[in-house]
């Protein structure tokens, strides 16, 4: 009995032992595992997967998307899968009437069953694969009579693309960037440090699926999405703005214009606008010339507009009265051996009535006495010469050369606009300065930029730059500049907007013909523009716009419609007009504006 | 032969193995603990793929969201919505300046509807 209780013991300590050292053996292997099994094991089950965020938003002053990320995908099949498993004829039928293709065309690419790897189509934008859905061999496509075919071998592969869902809208301003996601023009260039995403890792292992596991997950750093670019564009105003420009090149056959409104008291750019201009999503297509921001990238001489800051200048520096008189020559002027004429001969004016008439013979006297060095400070400190920072690439910064490099009539054409060459983002500043009772505050693009956690890592505002002129001469020159849109014989009639009072310049100046051409200027080629603001008496608004080279011919051969005040006027009355409305600014400047996002 | 039968029986008795109490206890731990453990990795696992599900529903919801993001800034675009107008033989303009009542604050909106309301008699 002893001896049988003795074995049975025996037996019990040595199952125990079996089965203690089996389980011994599994937790030894499941939580200390020997190298030499594990490692072959883990880097086949081994997955890191690193993913960038997308590209941030560029988005107007009222929070409207301008650009974005968006969901796209690649067609793509596998001919081998498909001619082994699937049915090529109804994946040809399916994709080609889906994708408008010839049906041909995708059985070609499905009968190379040597590949395991064709495009059909490349970029689809999500919301045209509504009928698609990704199953585990392929894809569900369900037709619009509600029917659904599997189709075998066909898989979506992401790619996403940047939506420009306002197409040509602000293009110039937005820019557009590559399909690697770097941007190529305008914001999209400039602020792409800001706008691009940051890479996410992580760190894991995948199942014999390949499908990740999510606790064997070790690491997992997330994408971050790149911060979102607030610019201080309104798209109705910039609607109105591109609408007007347009109009002048169809009616008046201008090759292009261009035109700004900016707000006179912040220096914030409400609308930017160039024609001809592009489609972003589609950028490639356009021609080279189209893609440029005319408003910072085209130098060229102002005209006549030019005239309020030399006579603002005068006035400034106590060398003219408003009501002092210049004797204008009849219409013509010799001085220095060169003559100079007046569109319209006048005799003696007082300088208001100078600016009134544009007359250039008074202008250039003015400029006389202002004299080479102070013409040249006076100018420099409207920002003549110099890149003002608007926050865009490619932003020129005019011709202006010092005076040792200036001739004895120099002065006379500067005066008038001839002979330096500006921006129409300078022209409009200058205004800006005069309509701001003398303060010149930077015009920017771009309020703010905030990251995808919503902390801001930019914020702009009022800066102001400089005092180019006193309140009193500014003063002086808004008044001056009212009675050219608002009397009679003035050169800005047309740009009157019902109801406001509107101060303004208009500004005709022939075209420089290049060196290898002749040099010189072309007879019958103008730069045309108008740029003021609104309301005089206390002004909110400044516009500026541009047109090159507009004009008819009649049956004679006369050039008639191409003056800034004909062609120009209108076209900023008709933006004005919208914009005081739209910004409900009453008659005496009285604002009551507040954009939804500031909300 | 009964006496024989009885030791039999006697003998019979005599060799039941004792019940290993010890050996079963240590098993059933065993297996109680084994179970507890798989139990408990089939469930993180099914969290796991439950949270994996959900991480990805939440990416396709952010897709769908950018895209209807997109298309209502498309459908919102000036020229998207004067089509549309257009389309539904609707004719807009805005009112001239004389059609506009200004009411500048709140204090004076009563004073100037009684204006514009004699003004209107």
């Amino acid at each position: 009995m002893e001896k049988l209780k003795q074995r049975s013991w025996l037996l019990e300590v040595l199952i125990f032992l079996l089965f203690g050292g089996i389980f011994f053996r599994l937790t030894m292997l499941h939580l200390y595992p020997e190298p030499w099994i594990t490692q072959p094991i883990e880097e086949h089950r081994a997955l890191e997967v690193r993913r960038v965020g997308s590209r941030g938003k560029i988005l107007d002053r009222n929070g409207e998307i301008l650009a974005a990320d968006v969901a796209a995908y690649h067609v793509v099949v596998d001919p081998r899968y498909i001619a082994e498993h699937g049915d090529a004829g109804q994946v040809a039928e399916v994709l080609s009437s889906h994708f408008k293709m010839e049906q041909d065309e995708v059985a070609e690419l499905l009968a190379d069953v040597g590949r395991q790897y064709v495009r059909v189509v490349k970029y689809v934008p999500a919301r045209r694969l509504d009928a698609f859905e990704r199953v585990f061999q392929g894809v569900q496509f369900t037709g619009v009579d509600g029917e659904s075919v599997l189709l075998k071998g066909v898989m979506l592969e992401e790619a996403p693309i940047r939506s420009y869902p306002k197409g040509s809208l602000m293009a110039h301003v937005v820019g557009f960037s590559n399909r690697e996601g770097v941007g190529g023009a305008g914001i999209e260039l400039r602020y792409d440090p800001y706008l691009r995403g940051k890479e996410g890792v992580r760190n894991s292992k995948k199942d014999g699926r390949g499908r990740e596991v999510y606790s064997e997950r070790t690491l997992d750093i997330p994408p971050e999405d790149g911060a979102s670019v607030v610019l201080t564009l309104d798209q109705q105003i910039q609607y109105v703005t591109e609408r007007a420009i347009e109009n002048i090149c169809l009616e008046f056959e201008a090759k292009a214009a261009w035109a700004i409104v900016q707000e006179v008291k912040s220096g914030e750019i409400l609308a930017m606008a160039s024609f001809p201009d592009f489609d972003p999503n589609r950028y490639g297509r356009a021609p080279a010339d189209w893609l440029k921001n005319r408003t910072i990238q085209v130098n060229f001489e102002p005209g006549s507009t030019m005239k309020a800051g030399v006579v603002a200048g005068a006035i400034d520096k106590g060398l003219v009265e408003v009501s002092d008189r210049f004797d204008c020559e009849n219409g013509y002027w010799s001085f220095g051996g060169r003559g100079l004429r007046d569109s319209h001969p006048e005799g003696v004016l007082s300088v208001e009535d100078i600016v009134k008439v544009s007359s250039n013979i008074g202008t250039a006297k003015i400029a006389l006495m202002l004299g080479d060095a102070r013409l040249y400070e006076q100018l420099r400190s409207f920002g003549f010469g110099k890149r003002l920072g608007v926050g865009l690439p490619g932003e020129e910064g005019g011709i202006f050369y010092a005076p040792q490099h200036w001739s004895k009539i120099s002065a006379t054409r500067i005066g008038m606009g001839q002979g330096i060459a500006a921006t129409a983002v300078q022209v409009l500043s200058m205004m800006n300065t005069i309509a701001n009772d003398g303060f010149q505050v930077r015009p920017f693009l771009v309020k703010r930029v905030v990251d995808a956690s919503g902390s801001v890592l930019e914020e702009n505002g009022r800066e102001v730059v400089g005092r180019p002129i006193s309140r009193s001469a500014a003063l002086a020159m808004q008044r001056m500049l009212t009675r050219v849109v608002a009397e009679e014989g003035g050169t800005g009639g047309k740009a009157r907007v019902a109801g406001y009072s509107v101060a303004g310049k208009t500004g005709t100046a022939q075209k420089v013909r290049p060196p290898e051409e002749g040099g010189g200027y072309y007879e019958k080629n103008f730069v045309s523009s108008f740029a003021g603001f609104l309301p005089a008496e206390n002004p909110q608004l400044s516009i500026i716009v541009v047109a090159d080279d507009p004009g008819l011919y009649t049956e004679s051969g006369r050039k008639i419609k191409y003056y800034g005040g004909t062609v120009c006027g209108p076209a900023f009355k008709e933006i004005a007009e919208f914009a005081v409305r739209y910004l409900r600014i009453s008659p005496e400047g009285r604002r009551v504006y507040r954009t939804r996002i500031e909300e | 032969m009964a006496t024989k039968r009885r030791g039999r029986k006697k003998r019979r008795q005599e060799v039941q193995v004792p019940f290993p109490t010890l050996l079963v206890g240590v098993l059933v731990f065993l297996v109680v603990i084994g179970a507890g453990y798989m139990s408990i990795n089939i469930r993180c696992a099914g969290l796991g793929k439950a949270i994996k599900a959900q991480e990805g529903t939440l990416s396709e919801a952010r897709k769908r969201l950018m895209v209807e993001m997109d298309m209502w800034s498309s459908r919102t675009a000036p020229i998207n919505l004067e089509r549309a107008l257009v389309h539904h033989g609707l004719d807009m303009e805005m009112p001239d300046s004389d059609q506009v009542i200004r009411i500048e604050t709140v204090e004076r909106a009563g004073e100037q509807l009684v204006r514009v309301n004699s003004r209107i008699r």
